[in-house]
């Protein structure tokens, strides 16, 4: 169903692409903040027409939807998501879903502005904010109005303003043309001065105060002396008044001194150092200098003497320093890093820093931001780090992209200053970015890791690892089919890393065909086809995919794609001189970015649109179906989804399936709903193992080994083709989440966290056995008899005493037959105790991958367990014991409707946390799926638990409810 | 021997004498502009006019061998000359001399009236006979082998720590002539043109011509028309720097006119200094600080364009022909008004320059890059697919110098900006493919901020 107010799309036509119209009933309908937002930015862009601009042959209708579609997915909007996606399925267009985006702009950035002039100097007081540029103006801007909100002029002064001082409602400017300008309440007042230019200056509210270049000290109209006997001086950089009155001066070459009265500043410490800038602290008991070599200091009145404490944060050159009220100093520096250092009183400072493209200039505080300037821009960061405030990257562009083939889950980005990122299946960056110096050209898949083709070499990329330096610079590196992998470097072109020819000039461009032929293209033109000269191109061809035997290659200057084919160039049809950058997806497909700020999907052989999205795209990486685009410093990944109509199944089953190649290497393969297969990334597969053999040798797998996997394993699924699957189910009306079946051919793979791999939200995961013979009832029956069992095991006596609580839990009118939990201390006991049917069988004993321990020495195999439970012949088996999977495939296997088991080892506590969560709500009437989500999903919080697997029957009913439906 | 070798108008031994008080934007000029050349593979051409008579030319010489001695005392096993070999910086092409300190001596004693050499760089002895003839013969002890440290030095040397400096500088220049021989060459004998063929050209084709090539170079026409008007009625070898630098030239032509014609002149001269020196490029560049500078930069490109017309026989400019005799394209300025910037001198961008020369595996990616940027230079005019092969190029040697040399080096957008200090002042260059962009010229006037120089290369 469509999000309440909002129209099915497919029962009205005309307002289909009315999505101004329908943005403003929906804002009439939608008082909840999140949808307003949703519905007016869909106003706005629905109102930009150029956005809704759409190729001919393009269905304007799946242009509004895939509008809608994009904006939904930007504002984390699901329910719109949906929403749009069963329209494009209704309408049975092709469309690029977008899975995710990643933004790198440090969350910290709460905005930016432009001035019309070059910022030379800031200050603030409270939540104001004054700038002075170099043309000599002042301005007052308020950054809690936002940071674009427009200036209020409060005077100017002839030449650059350089320093700013802001207290009590007076603001003070000065510069290099000698005038000091006092704003007071009542009105500003010009001191002309015939010195030289004011380096430095102060105000408390009544009293002014300014430094000089030449190190004259200026106060209320009284030029005062250094102790120092010389005329000359070095220039004043920082001034400020104390708390007691007294104003506090420090000069270029580290001198301190204060005045108090008369005509004499009076010493007060020597740095001895040269000084770059300085910084008061707002009580003028601190004061920080940041000095040439790049060091910052700060000093502290300690009665008549000062504490000097070097801080740990080191810039290239200091440019810009300055104090928050409550005490946090920033500093910034030549290195395009501003520090914050925290907890200056105490004893062990904080450190956080910050990153920005350009060098900072000019800092200040405000209330509740850090503005930063550099240039013309002003930029604004929250003082704290936030949600994901380790994602401290330069916000600079991203220039390219790789997808791996082997490993749809993940995706790299690299950015115009060479910043390299992994992305995981959901975009995060989950390694510390890694740098290289120069550009990034190209990066492809190796079968661990990447490599990077840059201007400083051709590199092999761990993320999280190492980052190696491999071969000379690079323009291009590419890969093929069974790891073969191509680079340009230089004028050489190496395969798998040996030299194999080389081209006259510098190797530009190179692609793999898909029977493993080589082709390279050199920056003048000349291309080689498997290691032979071919023929001479112009210059500015770039090679998009060369399959059976035919090469295709675009022209970038006029978008011309062309054919070669047997010896001769055919044209194929031109995208014009607006495209910016072009991939192969598949041989079927291209990906076409524009300038106007569009990114089509066409077809290779016609040119013709299949669908498109509005990004300016600044890099384009595509593999299969996925296509990952970079707008600026933003990274999305989207699939190019085909509606079918055709494909509806009857039932969702995951497969995998252990395949083994010509060298005896065992290798799994996803074969998703959608007929799809993806073969396990080899890294991938190594985790596996690790997993996999903990649980043969009987070794308790980490938990954060257990989930970190579990992550992998959801990317693997998620973007090899789930979410396929998932919005074809949304298109076809059902209702979510639903059920998945996993099939394993591999028993070992028992073990893994599969339930863990997909999204709860859509999916709810059971196990599937090959059953002998089907017992399945296709309804509950009218009553419910419920067979708990516990090992004598002093610690299972808990359980017993909690049970009959957790009985007073079910709902009163429950037809419910069920006893305190006998103690069954051997197989006879078992068999007695189960001689009768039994809705549910609960069984808490010890267990190991292949038994089940009743007591001390006495264990029963599976064989014997599925003996003992045929004669209850139950619907479902809860097994409560350590690593009982395998017993439970064993009863699934036998017929049994439905086992639930434990991977892992677990605390009794645990146990008893997951038998009451399950089978409160089993036997509150929820499906046993759901029921088996809700445990999960809190097992999965708790501290001590493993978690639970299903077994289902492919039989079993759907939805498969215990007790009858009222 | 480098391929690519550049010739500067900033040497012009006019625009900085010895006895001037304050040199630095000129001195400044040359350095920034002579790192960005070195910094894509190229080297430095000057005649040896200009190795013994422009303070600029010497200052800069001492900056580039003080930088590698640097460089080379902190290398294992690298000596100064390895360096040099490695990349000679400096070619130097003799005119009708045969050899360096021959041709200083020759132009110290050109004494007679008419025909008498004016000294710029050692202008405190100008007028000095007497102490001509006494440095022509120090300079001769030191071409017979003696060391400048051995021999005894008149006060008007001794005292005079400028004119020591540059002496020493000569003597460093000697020597790394006499060790590599390679980059000792005399100037070429036929030059396509001179001068005074320009200005014939000029003349001969009459104001609508000249209006026209204006248009065509960005040119304000009224400037076209001015300078016309002042150099029609002027025998064609008469209109030469002599006049344009001669006593009563300014009241001659009118004070507004006189530094668009002397612009003009100067860069057509300069333009046939390029040629004689036969360099590959030549950067041809209006003085820094003058009065009108969009005027000066205008009429700069108007005589590039000259004499690109000049250059082919059908005299007819086309964009496209501009465009090859602009190849690259730079502003030169000062950033005093920065407060807080953090600058290198630009001594230690120098010494970055030459570590990154005595780093083998450094220098070859960067040979490598400036090969493809100075072989993809030369073709980008030939069309647009020859230019995007050029702006990847471009764009990935930007990069590979942006990491190299960190902040002393920007890049913003196509443009590589260097800046640097010299005596306590910043000055920053940036260079930038293809034709200056007037707007950007434009605004940076308009803004107020220093805008010095414009520099414009022909090829």
């Amino acid at each position: 169903m469509p999000p309440e107010g909002l129209p099915t799309p497919w029962d009205d036509d005309s307002a289909w692409t009315d999505l101004e119209g329908l943005a403003d009933t929906y804002m009439q309908t939608s008082p909840v903040d999140p949808e307003r937002m949703f519905a007016e930015v869909l106003r706005e862009a629905a109102s930009a027409r150029d956005a809704l601009q759409h190729q001919p042959g393009e269905d304007p209708r799946a242009c509004a939807a895939q509008l809608v579609l994009s904006l939904a997915a930007a504002l984390a909007r699901p329910e719109f998501e949906r929403w749009a996606v069963r329209w494009l399925e209704h309408l049975g267009h092709p469309y690029l879903r977008q899975w995710w985006r990643h933004a790198s702009a440090d969350r910290r950035v709460v905005g930016e502005a432009w001035t019309t002039d070059t910022v030379t100097a800031l200050a603030a007081d409270g939540t104001q904010l004054i700038t002075g540029d170099r043309n000599g103006r002042i301005q007052q801007r308020d950054p809690a109005r936002g940071m674009s909100a427009s200036p209020l002029t409060l005077g100017e002064i002839p030449g650059a303003v350089w320093v700013i001082a802001v207290r009590n409602g007076t603001v003070v400017a000065g510069g290099a043309g000698n005038e000091l300008l006092v704003m007071r309440p009542d009105g500003p007042e010009r001191v002309p001065h015939e010195r030289s230019a004011i380096t430095a200056a102060a105000t408390d509210g009544p009293r002014v105060a300014c430094g000089f270049e030449t190190g004259e000290v200026w106060v209320d109209g009284t030029q005062l002396k250094w102790p120092d006997a010389d005329d000359e001086h070095p220039a004043v950089l920082a001034m400020s008044f104390t708390a007691d009155g007294a104003l506090a001066c420090v000069r270029a070459d580290g001198e301190i001194a204060e005045h108090r009265e008369g005509l004499q500043l009076r010493h007060t410490h020597s740095r001895f150092k040269r000084v770059r800038t300085a910084s008061w602290h707002p009580s003028a008991e601190m004061v920080a200098l940041g000095e040439a070599d790049g060091t910052v200091v700060v000093l502290r009145r300690s009665g008549g003497t000062w504490e000097t404490r070097v801080l740990a944060v080191r810039h290239l050159s200091v440019a810009a320093l300055g104090w928050s009220a409550d005490g946090s100093l920033a500093s910034a520096g030549y290195d395009r890093r501003i520090w914050i250092t925290e907890g200056l009183e105490g004893r062990k400072p904080r450190y956080r820093s910050l990153r920005t493209a350009s060098p900072t200039s000019v800092l200040a505080f405000t209330e509740k931001l850090l503005i930063t300037g550099n240039g013309r821009r002003l930029i604004g960061w929250q003082r704290s780090a936030g949600r994901g405030g380790r994602a401290l990257t330069v916000p600079d562009e991203v220039a390219v992209i790789g997808l791996d083939p082997s490993r749809p889950e993940v995706v790299v980005s690299a950015t115009s200053h060479g910043l390299l990122r992994q992305h995981d299946s959901a975009g995060r960056i989950r390694h510390d970015p890694a740098r290289i110096y120069g550009r990034v050209h190209r990066v492809a898949a190796a079968s661990t890791g990447w490599y990077v083709a840059g201007s400083t070499g051709l590199f092999h990329w761990k993320p999280g690892e190492s980052l190696t330096r491999i071969r000379t610079p690079s323009r291009v590196v590419t890969t093929g089919k069974n790891g073969l992998w191509v680079a340009g470097c230089g004028n050489r072109v190496l395969v798998n890393g040996e030299e194999r020819y080389r081209h006259n000039t510098t190797v530009v461009d190179a692609i793999v065909a898909d029977d493993g032929c080589v082709v390279t293209l050199d920056d003048e033109g000349g291309m080689w086809i498997d290691r032979t000269p071919a023929f001479r191109l112009p210059p500015a061809r770039r090679l998009l995919c060369m399959s059976g035997g035919a090469l295709l290659f675009v022209s970038v200057t006029d978008g011309t794609v062309f054919r070669y084919a047997d010896g001769e160039v055919t044209t194929l049809w031109s995208a014009g001189s607006m495209l910016t950058r072009a991939v192969a997806m598949t041989p079927e497909f291209f990906a076409v970015a524009y300038r106007d700020g569009k990114v089509a999907v066409v077809r290779a052989d016609t040119g013709h649109w299949v669908a498109s999205i509005h990004l300016h795209a600044s890099a384009l990486g595509a593999d299969g179906l996925r296509l990952a685009a970079a707008a600026g410093d933003e990274v999305s990944l989207f699939n190019l989804v085909s509606p079918d109509p055709s494909a509806a199944d009857d039932e969702l089953v995951l497969r995998v399936d252990a395949t083994a190649d010509s060298a005896g290497r065992r290798t799994y393969v996803a074969r998703l709903p959608d007929g799809s297969r993806w073969p396990m990334a080899t890294d991938l597969h190594r985790l596996v193992m690790v997993l996999v053999k903990d649980a043969r040798r009987g070794t308790e797998p980490s938990r954060d080994l257990t989930l970190h996997l579990a992550e992998r394993l959801q990317g693997w699924l998620g973007a090899a083709g789930l979410r396929l699957s998932l919005d074809r189910m949304i298109s076809q009306g059902i209702p979510l989440p639903a059920r998945l079946r996993l099939v394993i051919s591999d028993s070992n793979l028992d073990v893994l966290p599969w339930e863990l791999a997909v999204d709860q939200h859509h999916f709810e995961l059971v196990r599937s056995a090959k059953p002998t013979a089907s017992r399945v009832q296709s309804s509950a029956s009218s009553g419910v008899r419920l067979v708990a069992l516990r090992a004598p095991d002093r610690e299972f006596a808990t359980f017993g005493r909690i049970f009959p609580s957790i009985l007073d839990r079910f709902p009163r009118g429950l037809e419910l037959q069920a006893d305190e939990i006998p103690p069954v201390g051997s197989e006879q006991q078992l068999r007695d105790v189960l001689s009768a049917p039994a809705d549910v069988v609960i069984l808490l004993a010890h267990a190991g991958p292949r038994h089940l321990t009743l007591t001390a020495g006495h264990t029963i195999n599976a064989e014997q367990l599925a003996g003992s439970l045929a004669a209850a012949s139950p619907r479902l088996v809860i097994l409560a014991a350590c690593q009982s999977v395998n017993l439970a495939r064993h009863l699934a296997d036998g017929g049994t409707p439905a086992v639930i088991a434990l991977r892992t080892r677990e605390s009794v506590w645990a146990l008893e946390q997951l038998l009451e969560e399950l089978l409160v709500s089993v036997m509150s009437g929820a499906t046993l799926e759901e029921a088996f989500a809700v445990t999960l999903e809190r097992c999965v919080r708790l501290p001590e638990t493993g978690m639970p697997v299903l077994f289902m029957s492919p039989d079993a009913p759907r939805p498969f409810t215990l007790i009858p439906s009222a | 021997m480098p391929q690519e070798m550049v010739f500067h108008e900033s040497f012009d031994s006019v625009r900085a004498r010895s006895l001037d008080p304050y040199v630095n934007p000129q001195l400044a000029q040359v350095q920034t502009e002579t790192l960005l050349t070195l910094l894509l593979g190229r080297s430095i051409t000057i005649n040896n006019g200009q190795a013994f008579d422009s303070r600029s030319v010497l200052s800069l010489l001492s900056m580039v061998f003080d930088a590698a001695a640097a460089v080379a005392s902190r290398t294992p096993d690298r000596t100064e000359l390895d360096l040099y070999l490695l990349h000679p910086p400096v070619i130097m092409r003799r005119h009708q001399a045969p050899t360096l300190l021959q041709g200083c001596i020759t132009q110290l004693t050109r004494l007679e009236p008419g025909n008498r050499f004016i000294l710029s760089a050692w202008q405190h002895i100008d007028e000095d006979d007497k102490a001509r003839r006494e440095l022509a013969g120090i300079m001769g002890r030191i071409e017979n082998g003696a060391r400048l440290n051995s021999i005894p030095l008149p006060d008007f040397i001794g005292k005079d720590s400028l004119a020591y400096q540059q002496l020493f500088t000569l003597e460093r220049l000697h020597d790394y002539l006499i060790k590599l021989p390679d980059v000792n060459l005399e100037t070429r004998r036929e030059l396509p043109w001179v001068l005074a063929d320009c200005i014939r050209l000029i003349q001969d084709k009459g104001t609508a011509w000249l209006v026209d090539t204006a248009s065509k170079a960005n040119c304000a026409e009224d400037h076209a028309e001015t300078i016309y008007r002042a150099i029609q009625g002027r025998e064609a070898g008469l209109v030469n720097r002599t006049w344009v630098y001669g006593p009563v030239f300014a009241d001659e032509v009118g004070d507004d006119v006189a530094p668009l014609v002397r612009e003009l002149v100067d860069t057509l001269y300069n333009a046939q200094l390029a040629n004689s020196t036969a360099a590959t490029t030549s950067y041809l560049s209006t003085p820094p600080r003058s009065r009108n500078v969009v005027a000066d930069a205008q009429v700069n490109e108007l005589a590039l364009a000259v004499a690109a017309a000049k250059q082919d026989a059908d005299a007819a400019v086309t964009e496209k022909k501009l465009d090859e005799a602009a190849p690259m394209s730079g502003i030169f300025n000062t950033v005093g008004m920065e407060r807080n910037l953090s600058v290198e001198p630009l001594s230690v961008i120098f010494q970055a320059y030459w570590e990154l020369i005595a780093d083998a595996d450094q220098r070859r990616i960067w040979q490598h890059s400036c090969d493809d940027v100075n072989r993809l230079l030369h073709m980008r005019t030939d069309g647009p697919e020859e230019r995007f092969e050029f702006a990847q190029a471009w764009d990935n040697h930007l990069a590979l110098l942006g990491g190299c040399f960190g902040d002393a080096l920007y890049v913003e957008g196509d443009s590589l900006q260097i800046v640097g200090s010299l005596n306590g002042e910043t000055f920053t260059q940036s260079n930038e493919p293809g034709r200056l962009r007037w707007a950007s010229v434009e605004q940076a006037a308009a803004a107020g901020e220093y805008l010095d120089m414009l520099s414009q290369a022909v090829r």
